[in-house]
């Protein structure tokens, strides 16, 4: 791999001590400056302090408080402290994103709530949904196995729990939150269901229960 | 006078680097021989073992089910096993090789008695080999960057020390009065190294620190081998070569110092990038990204600097094939960083963290430049401290021309393969009511690039076995020795001074 | 001072600057991270996982399950977490708090498996453990298609000695998976834990710091009016 013939420029003799004596001038002696300002320090100068610029301000409005607590780097833990802007929940927006989440209830009830025919019973329409609070609510705390009469038609399955300490472990807000949305959609028209409930529900109708009922246990509770 | 000399003296009994009494890089070279050979030799056979682990991990992303009954070979392990291999084999004994010799050099000083730092090179290879087992035995850590055992940190530690402890003898015992741009990115990967090693080996595997502050410290440390160690050698090298390929000093030498800081102060927060959207606290995530802007200015100090210096030069210097692996190494440089800090704007992060396409930006560092200027570099020193020359030069072309197409082709298939797999996968294609992409058919899609990426690995296994037998047939040819030999040892002006 | 002492000085400050930064300060406030008591419920946050699993994590870093999987969580919005069911919240620090080695991951080549054990709960009609065993000896079982390699190793095909073990899986695989007759096939030690890890892998506890999320201004005075769900 020979270089063939060339003119050397400017690195005597190619040794490195010329290399480094050279470079050394090089810094020493700067080129005779031009007509007015060489561009390139300048440009340098210029890219340096609107990068310091850009740099901090972007550091000052993500810093998320310089608190450790806080993972979000738009929440600034100042203007959030002061009185409850804390984010307010639309409880039937956050039940459809609890009930529509993989696994959940969409998977057997379905999107329309119309269930399987024969096999998973419709929400829609259904006594069952817009008939007693402590009835659907135990339903859903501890689940359900057996038969169950819906609408008319019987089903025989298994609906797993969804409560406090169960494989889901949705606590008492979550499992407000879907009721509440599953009591007004698909036509459905009742009441919303409050965390309070099923606090009260859970702690003091059904202390201890960590089975799951049955259709006719549930029928004998008011 | 008399001092020097007397401790010159001294040092030469115990074997310690010394002041070369010669001005030409003669005694340098032949002193440095034993040491660089072991050096490349390893990192030759490591390079070899890697890309193998490569070929097989890449068959296995769309092929599952090869040799998917071995359980050593299994993805997770063999993929820990090609990246530490690749790393702390090839990477760091061309490392090792590239600062002892430059160092060397400009220092103008002699390496002394070899024979303790080849041990230690034995040492630090024996700890890449027992790292290797243990990652294939199951004993590997999962962390990328860092996937050997807790057993091989101590080995590596204390062989890099006494590396490290040498090269920086070597720098001491130089009697050049002015220092160039490389000895300061060389000293300061040499400084900075074992800092970040053995923090992260306390802070992650002896004494694990408490939740994600291992995510951070992980972070900080598999960001700083980029550009805390691998890219300050690879600057430096950069920075002398090509200077010595094209006979001309370096375009705008006066910036380089500010390169250099600005690197040293940004280059080591940057890790935070790594843990965007991350469970640590934002502000560190923030203070990484703005650093990674900050680094725009070591990168525009590197273009001015290479850029000009390699397009003004004669093309006849430009044929030579060290060059080309080195300017393929300096354009890589400047681009994976640009792409670098696109891909840290937590906009653009939302969409590709975790895709191919952070896979491909890594490659193009690790590979595009750190590798290929290792090449180059390693192509020109050995000529020099063997006093032969290569056998077969258009094998050296061969191995150009194969890396640079097969890097070209896995980091353009993995960048494709990222840009679809992070559209599909973090975001609503079909508009914000959408349904999400079911994950199984987003792995369909990325198929045909995964197969893409086998085959680039296929052309790097030939450019690999290039290598090894261009390194293994210069070391065990019967050429002759004399200074006398022909021009491919030397730059055509230091033969012609001769 | 002379010239490279100044020079090793800059370069250890520089260093030292992103370690203090990145590193130390964390390491002091996370010191004072605890696991939270919830009244309500009276455990404490986050739970220790039962020794299986923590036994678990350890085959899972040992097979690199890391390389393909990573396990955090980002927050809604920031990607589509929350809408591939994947976590309802971002990941915080304090999830990680009883974890010997943490392991988030850093390629998606497979899903995020943060809250893996609460998504595969429940699965009608279906014991979410076999799912998981189903799974790891032949991925393509339960999701064709997949690139994720066979674990066939975990698991061990042995005469039948006296009673069929209960623990047997063969009857969960289809005919081509059959091993000969009076052979079972029987999930090793590694297997089990693994999935008694896998199940395990669930954040389901909202953390006081889990509400330090922005919510743009429009919405906190309209409640009710949200498209969507992007509140915790």
């Amino acid at each position: 791999m020979s270089a063939g013939p060339h003119q050397p420029n400017g690195l005597g003799d190619g040794s490195d001590e010329n290399l480094q004596s050279i470079h050394a001038d090089l810094l020493k002696n700067k080129p005779e400056p031009k007509d007015g300002y060489s561009v390139l320090p300048l440009f340098l100068l210029g890219l340096l302090s609107s990068l310091v610029f850009v740099g901090s301000i972007y550091f000052v409005h993500y810093r998320g408080g310089i608190d450790p607590m806080v993972y979000d780097e738009r929440f600034d833990p100042k203007t959030a402290a002061k009185g409850g802007a804390a984010a307010q929940i639309d409880p039937i927006a956050a039940g459809k994103r609890l009930y529509n989440q993989p696994g959940a209830c969409v998977t057997c009830h379905q999107a329309n709530g119309m269930g399987i025919p024969g096999v998973f019973p419709p929400l829609a329409a259904s006594e069952w949904v817009f008939g007693s609070e402590d009835r659907l609510i135990l339903l859903v705390l501890h689940g359900l196995s057996g038969e169950i009469k819906v609408k008319g038609n019987t089903y025989n399955g298994v609906m797993p729990a969804f409560g406090l300490g169960s494989g889901y472990n949705w606590n008492d807000e979550k499992v407000a939150h879907v009721l509440t949305y599953i009591r007004q959609e698909w036509g459905n028209a009742a009441a919303a269901v409050a965390t309070a409930k099923i606090t009260e529900v859970r702690t003091q109708t059904a202390a201890g229960r960590n089975t799951p009922w049955t259709a006719v246990e549930l029928e004998t509770i008011p | 006078m008399a001092s020097l000399s007397s401790q010159i003296s001294t040092s030469r009994g115990v074997g310690l680097p010394v002041a070369s009494p010669n001005a030409d890089g003669g005694s340098i070279d032949a002193s440095a021989r034993l040491p660089v050979l072991l050096f490349v030799s390893a990192s030759a056979g490591w390079l070899l073992i890697g890309t193998v682990f490569a070929l097989i991990s890449s068959f296995k992303l769309h092929a599952p089910g090869f040799l998917g009954d071995v359980e050593m070979l299994t993805f997770g392990r063999v993929k820990g096993a090609e990246s530490a291999v690749l790393t702390y084999g090839w990477g760091f004994n061309a490392a090792f090789a590239l600062v002892l010799w430059l160092l060397a050099r400009l220092s103008r000083a002699e390496i002394g008695k070899p024979i303790l730092l080849l041990v230690a090179g034995l040492f630090w290879n024996f700890g890449v080999l027992l790292g290797m087992l243990g990652i294939l035995a199951g004993h590997g850590t999962s962390l990328e960057w860092m996937e050997m055992p807790g057993y091989a940190g101590p080995l590596l530690f204390g062989a890099y020390l006494f590396i490290g402890t040498w090269a920086l003898l070597t720098f001491r015992a130089g009697r050049s009065s002015q220092v160039y741009i490389t000895q300061w990115y060389l000293l300061a990967a040499l400084l900075w190294f074992p800092w970040i090693f053995s923090i992260a080996q306390i802070m992650l595997l002896i004494d694990p620190a408490r939740g994600t502050i291992q995510s951070l410290v992980h972070g900080w440390y598999s960001h700083g081998l980029l550009t805390l160690w691998f890219g300050p050698i690879g600057i430096g090298a950069i920075y002398y070569f090509l200077p010595k390929l094209l006979s001309r000093p370096i375009s705008n030498y006066y910036l380089s110092g500010y390169g250099f800081w600005t690197l040293a102060i940004f280059g080591g927060w940057v890790g935070a990038t790594r843990l965007i959207g991350g469970p640590v606290p934002a502000w560190v995530v923030t203070s990484g990204i703005a650093a990674s802007f900050m680094l725009a200015v070591p990168i525009v100090v590197l273009a001015v600097n290479f850029f000009p210096t390699m397009i003004g030069s004669p093309a006849a210097l430009r044929r030579d094939w060290s060059f080309h692996f080195i300017a393929v190494g300096a354009v890589a440089l400047v681009g994976a960083s640009m792409v670098a800090m696109v891909l840290n704007l937590r906009g653009v992060a939302s969409v590709f963290q975790f895709t191919f396409l952070q896979t491909a930006q890594s490659n193009l560092t690790t590979y595009g430049f750190f590798s290929m200027v290792a090449f180059g570099s390693l192509y020109y020193i050995l000529p020099r401290v063997t006093g032969r020359s290569f056998p077969l030069p258009s094998l050296l072309g061969f191995h150009f021309w194969t890396s640079s197409i097969g890097c070209g082709l896995s980091v353009a298939g993995l960048a494709l393969a990222g840009y679809e797999q992070g559209i599909a996968m973090n975001t609503l294609p079909g508009g914000p009511e959408s349904a999400v992409v079911p994950f199984l058919d987003i792995v369909q899609r990325l198929l045909p690039y995964l197969f893409t990426q086998t085959l680039a690995t296929v052309v790097l296994v030939a450019a690999h076995l290039a290598f090894v037998v261009n390194v293994g047939w210069l070391i065990l040819s019967c050429a002759d020795r004399t200074s006398a030999a022909p021009s491919a040892l030397r730059t055509p002006l230091e033969a012609a001074a001769r | 001072m002379n010239r490279s002492s100044l020079f090793f000085l800059g370069v250890f400050v520089a260093l030292a600057a992103s370690w203090t930064g990145i590193v130390l300060v964390n390491q002091l406030s996370y010191g004072q991270l605890t696991t939270v008591v919830d009244a309500t419920e009276g455990l404490a946050f986050p739970q220790a996982i039962p020794g299986t699993g923590q036994q678990g994590r350890s085959v899972y870093r040992d097979l690199g399950c890391a390389a393909c999987h990573t396990q955090q969580v980002r927050r809604p919005g920031f990607g589509i977490d929350d809408k591939r069911g994947w976590g309802d919240r971002q990941s915080v620090a304090r999830d990680y708090l009883l974890e010997p080695h943490v392991l988030i991951g850093t390629h998606r080549i497979g899903p995020d498996l943060r809250n893996v054990g609460a998504r595969k709960d429940g699965l009608a009609g279906r014991d979410g453990r076999e799912w998981y065993l189903r799974h790891l000896y032949d991925p393509q079982l339960t999701s064709p298609g997949s690139i994720m390699p066979s674990y066939k190793f975990l698991f061990e095909t042995r005469k039948i000695v006296g009673q069929p073990s209960p623990k047997a899986i063969q009857g969960l695989l289809p005919a081509a998976y059959q091993p000969v007759r009076g052979h079972e096939i029987v999930p090793t030690a590694r297997a089990e834990t693994l999935v008694s890890y896998l199940m395990n892998l669930k954040d389901t506890y909202a953390y006081p710091e889990s509400r330090n999320v922005f919510v743009p201004k429009a919405s906190t005075e309209a409640a009710g009016q949200t498209v969507g769900g992007n509140q915790p």
